[in-house]
């Protein structure tokens, strides 16, 4: 799919031209609006919502620029917003099973590693909204600095600044915890 | 593993959506077709007044033996038929308001000092810049009151919204070309009005004058100016995005700085200009970091600051506004401070970077200084502080 053309499809006004950037797009932008809001159903809300508006506001979109950071804009606003209305009390995501294998005899070394990345799952939940959309943008959507700074519609130094925080409060969290293991 | 793979592969993990892109797609599509056919909807009022106005309008401009297939007059051949402006000025919510959003705007910026000349400044026009992200942010933060038992929480109200920042628009002529930009060629740059305690507005660019262009470009595409820090736009026109502080001791006296001017350059850079008013103490320490004689200018690698003995530190500044009520540990602090021209109220203005333990943001707070020179209470590394009166630096 050659995703430019079909976005002139799009600002067009065909609708069914947008069907194909939608599914592209839309795994990792409910994923995205989940690790921004912390809640399946407000991320799928947020996702939906993104995408209304992304087709909505098509014909504001520079042909010829990356759409990714345009469209994941839309998405982190809607899913702070989302997020601001439910007024979410902060909660921590289970870890999925398949990670922690508690089943199976595992050997101390892999039993560390995985209350490591608990811990650090923990730790990300624990960021508040602004370093945490900086950290998903950096490590989940793989966005650089730049784009970052164009999704969030900040300055480049800081995003540099809040990832460099954000980074610093990880780190401190994963030595706390290793710390105070036995 | 490192952090960074740790962080990819953790949330990669726990990020697995179970939902059905289909049902999804159904209703992103039912929605758009919604809003579509209530965007074209228009309420049975709404045709009512419309056929009123149309009634009433067609009336007026009918007179006997005039009818609505006359044409408008064709142009003269020679008469200048009015253009847009190339920037028009955005209006609320428009979406091609993105075209004149400066990048890295930091609004507050105050005065300038303009060096060499390359380009001419031909025209100037006025327009709004809707506040930033970073204010709304604040302005959102800010809304939250202190808790009952605070000792503010009686006297706490909320802060008003933040203002759009009234800009200027100029128009440059490049005289001597530089890279990316050819001589001749005209360039419009963004000025953001920027006003300091007492002293009024001071525009940065005077039609008639001429400014430097460095052809000096980091990583994110932005160009120094002599005066203003400049950005290249998307629409491939140069908008100034902040300005270097500048501030001129009035007080005469051995050691002090006369003129220190600053400029955030980006990537966690800042350049700093300065001149010293006499040969003291002050330049020895001004070599023991590297500047050099009266005049000179020197670059500080991000969170170095100037060090400088009996000067305040710039390391570059964001204006802001910390909610009243706002506590904590000052964990480190920089000052600047702005003095007025001379002849000008007797009133300074200090405003200090710190940054609290236990907040996310480091912020710029300003204070009242007593004409003395004395602070409303001392702002030092390790001092536990309270805003108790905040105004954002403009």
């Amino acid at each position: 799919m050659d995703e430019q053309e079909v976005i002139k499809k799009c600002q067009s006004g065909d609708l069914r031209a947008f069907e194909p950037l939608f599914r592209a797009h839309l795994q990792m932008a409910v994923r995205t609006a989940y690790l921004i809001v912390r809640d399946w159903s407000i991320a799928e809300d947020a996702a939906q919502e993104a995408f209304v508006r992304a087709y909505a506001s098509i014909r504001s979109f520079r042909t010829g620029q990356p759409f990714a950071p345009w469209l994941y804009r839309i998405v982190v606003n809607e899913a702070k917003r989302l997020a601001a209305r439910a007024n979410r009390v902060t909660t921590v995501s289970v870890m999925p099973e398949d990670l922690m294998a508690a089943d199976e005899q595992i050997p101390e070394e892999a039993v560390a590693c995985q209350e490591r990345k608990r811990v650090l799952w923990s730790a990300i939940h624990a960021l508040n909204e602004d370093h945490r959309a900086v950290v998903v943008l950096k490590y989940f959507n793989h966005f650089s600095e730049t784009e970052i700074a164009t999704v969030l519609a900040l300055p480049q130094t800081t995003v540099k600044s809040r990832l460099y925080t954000a980074r610093q409060r990880l780190a401190e969290r994963l030595a706390h915890w290793k710390e105070a293991m036995p | 593993m490192d952090m960074d793979k740790e962080l990819v592969e953790v949330m990669a993990a726990n990020t697995e959506w179970k939902g059905s892109p289909d049902q999804m797609w159904q209703r992103v599509e039912d929605e758009i077709r919604r809003r579509r056919r209530r965007k074209w909807q228009v309420p049975a009022w709404g045709v009512a007044a419309a056929a009123v106005l149309i009634a009433v309008v067609g009336t007026r401009m009918l007179s006997p033996g005039e009818t609505l297939d006359t044409n408008p007059p064709p142009v003269a051949s020679g008469e200048q038929v009015e253009q847009p402006p190339v920037f028009a000025p955005p209006s609320t919510g428009a979406t091609n308001a993105r075209a004149f959003t400066p990048y890295n705007t930091l609004p507050g910026f105050i005065a300038y000092h303009k060096t060499i000349f390359v380009g001419q400044v031909t025209d100037e026009k006025e327009i709004e810049i809707p506040p930033t992200e970073d204010q709304w942010q604040t302005y959102q933060a800010s809304l939250t009151p202190p808790p009952p038992d605070h000792p503010k929480a009686k006297s706490w109200t909320p802060p008003e919204p933040p203002k759009p920042t009234p800009a200027k628009l100029f128009t440059i002529k490049v005289t001597d070309g530089i890279k990316g930009i050819a001589s001749g060629e005209t360039v419009t740059v963004q000025q953001l009005n920027v006003t300091y305690a007492n002293a009024g507005p001071e525009p940065v660019l005077r039609v008639g004058e001429k400014y430097m262009l460095f052809p000096r470009k980091s990583a994110a595409g932005l160009y120094q100016v002599g005066a203003p820090y400049v950005a290249l736009g998307d629409d491939n026109r140069l908008h100034v995005v902040s300005l270097p502080i500048s501030f001129e001791r009035s007080a005469e006296g051995p050691g002090y700085l006369r003129e220190l001017h600053g400029a955030d350059i980006g990537e966690g850079m800042t350049k700093l200009r300065f001149a010293v008013r006499a040969e003291t103490a002050i330049g020895a320490a001004l070599a023991k970091v590297g500047l050099h004689g009266v005049e000179g200018e020197a670059v500080s690698a991000a969170g170095v600051p100037f060090d400088v003995a009996n000067f305040p530190r710039f390391v570059g500044s964001q204006p802001g506004c910390v909610s009243v009520g706002t506590s904590g540990r000052v964990i480190a602090s920089y000052e600047s401070s702005v003095w007025p021209k001379s002849g000008g109220v007797n009133e300074v203005k200090m405003t200090r970077r710190v940054k609290l333990e236990g907040n996310d943001h480091e912020t710029t707070w300003t204070f009242q200084v007593n004409p003395n020179g004395s602070v409303d209470g001392p702002v030092r590394t390790g001092t536990d502080l309270e805003v108790s009166r905040c105004a954002p630096v403009r």
